[in-house]
C-alpha cells in the first residue's frame, strides 16, 4: 500500500507542472489590458500605459513571465492581485476555508441523502419506496443548483424568514451563525450530488445483494441489516466513492455561482472577480489551487479506492 | 481677481454649474425634522454593497484602484468639498478652492483634526495630495507641478498646464480624499486609515463586510443622525433584492427591475431615484458609413428615446436631445427637437446618402448579460431595421471595450451607457478633444470643438464656459457626431420600515450616497 502511494505522489510531479503550464497559458488568452486598467483606463496617456505595463512584468516574453511565476508560486508566491492590493496566497489563504466548509457541507448533505435514500431505494427494488426515491432523485439531479438555491432563500428567507438569505460568520465569531448561513448553500449544493450517489448506490446494492455471499450470509442467519450495512454495502460502494472524488470537484466549481448568489466571500466570488476584471495573478493562482486540490482529492479517492479493493494496487 | 474667482466658483458650485444633476425624486418620506423625535442616534445601517468586486481591498486612496472604493472612504476621510445630492460643489473640509489660471487657492476650514488628533492643516494636505498623486488613476493631481504653505490654513496648488479646474472638481471624491500624516509616515493607511471624515474603520472582514463607527473629533457632529453603517456584501443583481427583502440589508442600490419591484412603498419597501449626468449613447466610428453624416443623422431620426426611456429606464431617465440634461448649465433648449423621432426621414436621408436598399453594421455593445444594455440593444436593432439599417451586435465585456473596441477597431459604432463629467467642458474635450482616447480611436478628434473646449477649460467655471460649451455641443448635434438617448437614473432600494427621512440614491455609478438625510427608526 506505501508503494503504492509513493508511486501516485511522484506521478503528480509532471502533472501539476503541464497543468501550471496550461494554468499560465490559458490566462493569456483571456483578452483585455489590466495595464490600461490600472493606469487610469480611457484617460491613461500611452506613456503611463507602458510603464504600468514594465512595472507589472507584462512586456516580458511569456516564457520568461511563466518562468518567473512558476518559479515563485513553487515556494507558495502566488504574486499580487493586480488590483485588489493583496497577495493572492494571504487571499486564497482568507478564503479557501470559506469555500472548503461550504463544499465540504455540501458533501454532508451528498452523505447524509444520498447514502441512507440509496440504500432504501436498494433494498426494496422495485417498491413503493423505490420509485419515490427514483422521482425525488430525477428531480434533484434535472434541477439546476443555482435554481435550487434561489428557491431556498425565497421560501426560507424571504418568506419564512427562518435563516439568513446572504452572507457568511466565520466560526470562530459564532459557530451557531456559521453553521445556519451554510444550510442554504450547502443544501443547494449538495442535493443534486446526494441523488447522483443514491441512484449508483441503489443500482450497485441491488446488483451485490444478489450475489451469492450475500445469499449465504442470510443463509448463516445474519440479520438483514447486518447483511447490508457489513458485507453488501462495502463492495456496492466501489462505484459512489469513486463519483464522490468528482463530486467534490464539482462542488468547488459550484461555488462560483453559488457564492455569488449567498454573498459568500470565498475562492468561487474571488475567482469571478477576478475573471470579470482580468486580474491575471488570481485567475491563475486561484485556478491552480483549484487544479492541484482536485488532483490530491482524485489522489485520496484512489488510495481509497485501493483500500477497499486491493486489487487496484496491483493494476 | 482671486476673491471674486472664489466666490464665483462656490456661487456657481451652489447653483449647479456643471453638475448636470437633477434633485432626487427620493422615495423618502418623512422630513429630516423628525429625525429628532423618529430617530435612534445608536441606530446601524446596513448598507448592501458588492465589496468583493466593488472594493479593491485597500482603505489608502494612495493604493485606491476603483472609484466604488470611494463608497465606504468617503465616510472615513470626508472630502475637501462636499457634493450635494444633485452633484452641486458645496464647502467640505476646505471652505472654498479658487482656481485662478493655473493657480488654485485651498482655504481650508479651522479647527479640524484627523481621529487620532493631528491637524487636519494644510500641510497634512499636502503630504497627502502629495500620496495620492502616487496612485495613477487619480489622474487630476498629475499635473501639479508644486504646492505651497503660505499658513497653516491655506494650500497653493500650481498646475502644470490648463486643466485646473478638473482638480477643484475631483476635490469632491477619491483625489480629495486626506490621509492622516501618521498613517503616511506608518505605511498603515491600507488597512488602518485614519482620516478627518465623520466615522472611523471598526472592522473589516475582506469580501464580507466593511463596519464604520463614529469619529468623536469629526468637525461637523450631528451631520450624520446615526451611529454606524455596516456595507455587507451582496452582489449586483437578483441578490441584491433578495437580501433587502430578507431583510439582511436596510438599503442596496438596485437596477430598473428592482426599481420596479420595490416602488411605492408597498411591504415596507421603496425606491429613492437620483437622475446623473451618464447617459446612453450611440457613439459613432467615423469610418464607412457612419463617416457620412447623412447617415448618421438617419440613426438619429430612426432612434425612438422616449420609447428606449420607457423600457430601459423603467420611465425614470429623461431624454436626451444633447450631451447634457435639462438642469445643466450647458444644456440648449435650440436642440431639444432637432431630431424628432423620423423613421421616414431617416430612410430618405439613407436613400440620399448612396444606401436606398439599407446598409449592414456591427455595433458593439457591452456583454456579461447587463439587462438594459441588452433591452437597448434590441430595441435600437428593431428601430434601425425598421429604416433599413441591419445592425449586427457584437458583445464585448466592460473590461475589454478599452482594448477590443477603441484599440482592436470590433464594430463601427458602440451601444452604451457613458459617464457623464460634472464639468461639462471636460466631457465634451474627452469625447472629440485632440489626443483624447475615446476621440483618437473613434477617429472623432474635432479640431473646432478641440478649440472651443482648451478655451473653455482654460476659464475654469466662468459662465463663458459653459457658452463656449454650448457651441461644441452644437456642433456635435448638428454634425450628428453622436446620437443621446436618455440620461440614467440611479436607484437605491430601502427599507421603510428601518429609515426614515430622506433616502438618497447614488450620484452616479460608483459616487457614494448622501447619508445626511436619513436615520434610523427607532
Amino acid at each position: 500500500m506505501g508503494g503504492y502511494i509513493v508511486r501516485r505522489i511522484l506521478a503528480l510531479i509532471p502533472l501539476i507542472l503541464i497543468l501550471s503550464a496550461l494554468v499560465f497559458a490559458l490566462s493569456f488568452l483571456i483578452p483585455g489590458d489590466p495595464a490600461r486598467t490600472l493606469a487610469g483606463g480611457l484617460k491613461a496617456t500611452p506613456e503611463r500605459v507602458a510603464l504600468v505595463r514594465k512595472q507589472l512584468g507584462l512586456d516580458r516574453p511569456v516564457y520568461v513571465q511563466y518562468g518567473h511565476w512558476v518559479g515563485h508560486a513553487s515556494t507558495g508566491n502566488l504574486g499580487k492581485s493586480l488590483l485588489d492590493n493583496e497577495t493572492v496566497g494571504s487571499q486564497i489563504k482568507a478564503r479557501f476555508p470559506v469555500t472548503l466548509s461550504l463544499a465540504l457541507g455540501a458533501m454532508v448533505v451528498t452523505l447524509l441523502i444520498g447514502i441512507p435514500a440509496g440504500i432504501l431505494a436498494g433494498t426494496h427494488p422495485g417498491t413503493f419506496i423505490d420509485r419515490l426515491v427514483t422521482f425525488g432523485t430525477s428531480a434533484a439531479i434535472a434541477m439546476p443548483d443555482f435554481w435550487l438555491a434561489m428557491i431556498l432563500v425565497v421560501v426560507f428567507a424571504v418568506k419564512l424568514h427562518m435563516l439568513p438569505a446572504i452572507g457568511y460568520i466565520h466560526p470562530t465569531a459564532s459557530p451557531v451563525d456559521w453553521i445556519t448561513h451554510l444550510y442554504l448553500p450547502c443544501f443547494g449544493l449538495g442535493l443534486g450530488g446526494a441523488a447522483s450517489i443514491a441512484r449508483l448506490l441503489r443500482g450497485s446494492l441491488v446488483d451485490v445483494l444478489e450475489q451469492d455471499y450475500i445469499r449465504t450470509a442470510g443463509a448463516k442467519g445474519l440479520k438483514p441489516r447486518t447483511i447490508v450495512l457489513k458485507h453488501a454495502l462495502k463492495n456496492a460502494a466501489m462505484a459512489p466513492i469513486t463519483v464522490l472524488g468528482i463530486q467534490f470537484a464539482y462542488l468547488l466549481g459550484g461555488t462560483v455561482v453559488l457564492e455569488q448568489i449567498f454573498s459568500i466571500p470565498g475562492m468561487g466570488q474571488y475567482f469571478f472577480n477576478a475573471l470579470v476584471r482580468k486580474d491575471l495573478p488570481v485567475i491563475q493562482g486561484v485556478t491552480l489551487v483549484v487544479a492541484i486540490t482536485f488532483v490530491v482529492v482524485n489522489l485520496t479517492v484512489d488510495v481509497l479506492y485501493a483500500y477497499v479493493n486491493p486489487k487496484v494496487r496491483l493494476a | 481677481m482671486v476673491t471674486f474667482l472664489g466666490l464665483s466658483l462656490v456661487v456657481n458650485a451652489c447653483s449647479g454649474a456643471g453638475s448636470g444633476s437633477t434633485p432626487a425624486k427620493s422615495g423618502g418620506t418623512a422630513t429630516t425634522a423628525t429625525a429628532a423625535a423618529a430617530g435612534n442616534p445608536n441606530g446601524i445601517v446596513t448598507y448592501g454593497y458588492d465589496l468583493s468586486a466593488s472594493f479593491t481591498n485597500t482603505f489608502d486612496p494612495g493604493k485606491s484602484n476603483g472609484d466604488c472604493d470611494q463608497i465606504p472612504l468617503s465616510l472615513i476621510y470626508d472630502t475637501i468639498m462636499h457634493r450635494d445630492p444633485s452633484g452641486k460643489l458645496l464647502p467640505g473640509l476646505a471652505t472654498s478652492v479658487v482656481q485662478d489660471g493655473r493657480t488654485i487657492t485651498v482655504h481650508l476650514r479651522s479647527g479640524v483634526t484627523f481621529s487620532d488628533n493631528e491637524p487636519f492643516d494644510s500641510t497634512a494636505v499636502k503630504n497627502g495630495l502629495l500620496h495620492n498623486q502616487k496612485n495613477s488613476q487619480l489622474t487630476s493631481l498629475a499635473p501639479i507641478a508644486s504646492m505651497d504653505t503660505p499658513d497653516p490654513l491655506t494650500l497653493v496648488v500650481h498646475y502644470k498646464d490648463d486643466t485646473g479646474v478638473e482638480f477643484v472638481g475631483a476635490m469632491g471624491g477619491r483625489d480629495g480624499y486626506i490621509v492622516a500624516p501618521n498613517a503616511i509616515a506608518s505605511g498603515t493607511a491600507d488597512k488602518k486609515p485614519i482620516g478627518a471624515g465623520p466615522f472611523v474603520l471598526s472592522n473589516y472582514q475582506p469580501g464580507a463586510s466593511i463596519s464604520v463607527r463614529p469619529n468623536p473629533t469629526y468637525w461637523d457632529k450631528g451631520r450624520y443622525k446615526f451611529a454606524g453603517v455596516d456595507f455587507v456584501q451582496v452582489g449586483v443583481g437578483p441578490p441584491s433584492l433578495t437580501a433587502l427583502r430578507s431583510g439582511s440589508v436596510d438599503m442596496v442600490t438596485v437596477d430598473a427591475a428592482g426599481f420596479s419591484q420595490f416602488h411605492g412603498g408597498q411591504s415596507g419597501l421603496d425606491v429613492a431615484v437620483q437622475n446623473t449626468t451618464a447617459y446612453l449613447q450611440f457613439q459613432f466610428r467615423f469610418v464607412k458609413p457612419f463617416d457620412n453624416v447623412m447617415v448618421r443623422q438617419a440613426v438619429l431620426y430612426a432612434i425612438n428615446r422616449d420609447e428606449i426611456n420607457r423600457v430601459v429606464e423603467v420611465g425614470q431617465g429623461e431624454v436626451a436631445t444633447q450631451e447634457f440634461p435639462k438642469n445643466s448649465v450647458a444644456y440648449d433648449p435650440s436642440l431639444a427637437n432637432l431630431y424628432p423621432f423620423n423613421p421616414d426621414k431617416a430612410k430618405q436621408l439613407l436613400a440620399q446618402a448612396g444606401y436606398p436598399n439599407g446598409l449592414d453594421v456591427e455595433v458593439a455593445i457591452p456583454g456579461g448579460n447587463i439587462s438594459e444594455m441588452e433591452q437597448q440593444g434590441n430595441i435600437v436593432q428593431q428601430e434601425l431595421a425598421a429604416v433599413g439599417i441591419r445592425m449586427k451586435i457584437t458583445r464585448i465585456l466592460g473590461s475589454d471595450i478599452a482594448t477590443q473596441y477603441y484599440i482592436a477597431g470590433t464594430g463601427q459604432a458602440f451601444l452604451a451607457s457613458r459617464l457623464g463629467s460634472t464639468y461639462p467642458p471636460d466631457q465634451v474635450y474627452s469625447g472629440y478633444g485632440k489626443d483624447q482616447f475615446v476621440a483618437i480611436w473613434s477617429k472623432g478628434e474635432n479640431p473646432d470643438i478641440t478649440a472651443l473646449m482648451l478655451q473653455a477649460l482654460k476659464l475654469g467655471r466662468d459662465p463663458q464656459a459653459f457658452e463656449l460649451t454650448k457651441q461644441a455641443d452644437k456642433l456635435i448635434m448638428q454634425q450628428a457626431l453622436e446620437a443621446p438617448i436618455a440620461f440614467r437614473p440611479e436607484f437605491m432600494a430601502y427599507r421603510t420600515t428601518k429609515l426614515g427621512g430622506t433616502v438618497h440614491a447614488q450620484t452616479d455609478i460608483c459616487d457614494p450616497a448622501d447619508l445626511t438625510s436619513l436615520f434610523v427608526k427607532k
